[in-house]
């Protein structure tokens, strides 16, 4: 389901993770998927090929995740994806929240 | 439905926000706290990982002193949306640090509710202290 939504060539960005490609981005990240209970997003702006969309997410205890992604589309698909944290548990110093 | 860019929630035209926000920046780089607040509306609040609705007293004393250590914001994206924003920049401190971050705007009444600042690479990201230097 998440493949058929990306362009050849995707990218990823994080501050953990620099224009990671999709094999890797499938390795590093995609095991996350398996403590995510659920995205409750936010906002979400389109402007022509670009977005950002804001969410909190929730892993299956209950942790919150708040961050924004920026979206960018290429003939109708998904190109890259980057990942800008806010608070929650993708921030170090707040593993208690 | 928006019609002709009208609607409920668009305080001020889409320029006046554009250069509200890149005047927000510059307020930084020219360490100009007035120029800061004259875009600020009552009520202000910022957040970021670190802070969690900061009313604009606590702003001035945790946040506007790192403006002592930041050099210059090189704004690379600005999407708005009625009274919303976000804004994606690079930015360098005068040891020429990065720090990439893109930053939500809320617009009431044509001016700034709220900032809340998302962490990108670069040293907001405590991880990333090795952060790359200014492109030369």
């Amino acid at each position: 389901m998440l493949q058929p939504l990306l362009a050849d060539g995707f990218v990823f960005n994080s501050p953990l993770d620099d224009n990671i490609d999709i094999k890797v981005y499938i390795e590093r990240c995609w095991p996350n998927s398996a403590n995510i209970k659920k995205f409750d997003i936010e906002k979400l702006i389109v402007d022509g090929d670009e977005a950002f969309v804001t969410y909190n997410g929730w892993t299956n205890n209950g942790k919150l995740f708040r961050n924004t992604e920026y979206f960018r589309f290429k003939d109708g698909k998904i190109k890259e994806v980057a990942c800008y944290f806010g608070p929650g548990i993708n921030y170090p110093n707040n593993t208690g929240k | 439905m928006l019609l002709f860019g009208s609607s409920c929630g668009n305080s001020g035209n889409r320029a006046t926000k554009e250069k509200m926000m890149r005047d927000y920046y510059a307020a930084y780089e020219k360490k100009d706290w007035n120029m800061l607040t004259s875009l600020l509306a009552d009520g202000f609040v910022f957040n970021s990982p670190y802070d969690d609705h900061i009313n604009l007293d606590t702003y001035h004393h945790r946040c506007w002193p790192n403006s002592a250590n930041i050099k210059r914001f090189d704004i690379e994206r600005i999407v708005i949306e009625g009274d919303d924003a976000f804004v994606t920049y690079n930015g360098y401190t005068n040891d020429d640090k990065l720090f990439r971050n893109t930053e939500y705007f809320k617009f009431q009444e044509g001016k700034i509710k709220e900032n809340a600042c998302y962490f990108g690479p670069g040293i907001s990201f405590p991880d990333n202290t090795n952060a790359p230097s200014i492109p030369k």
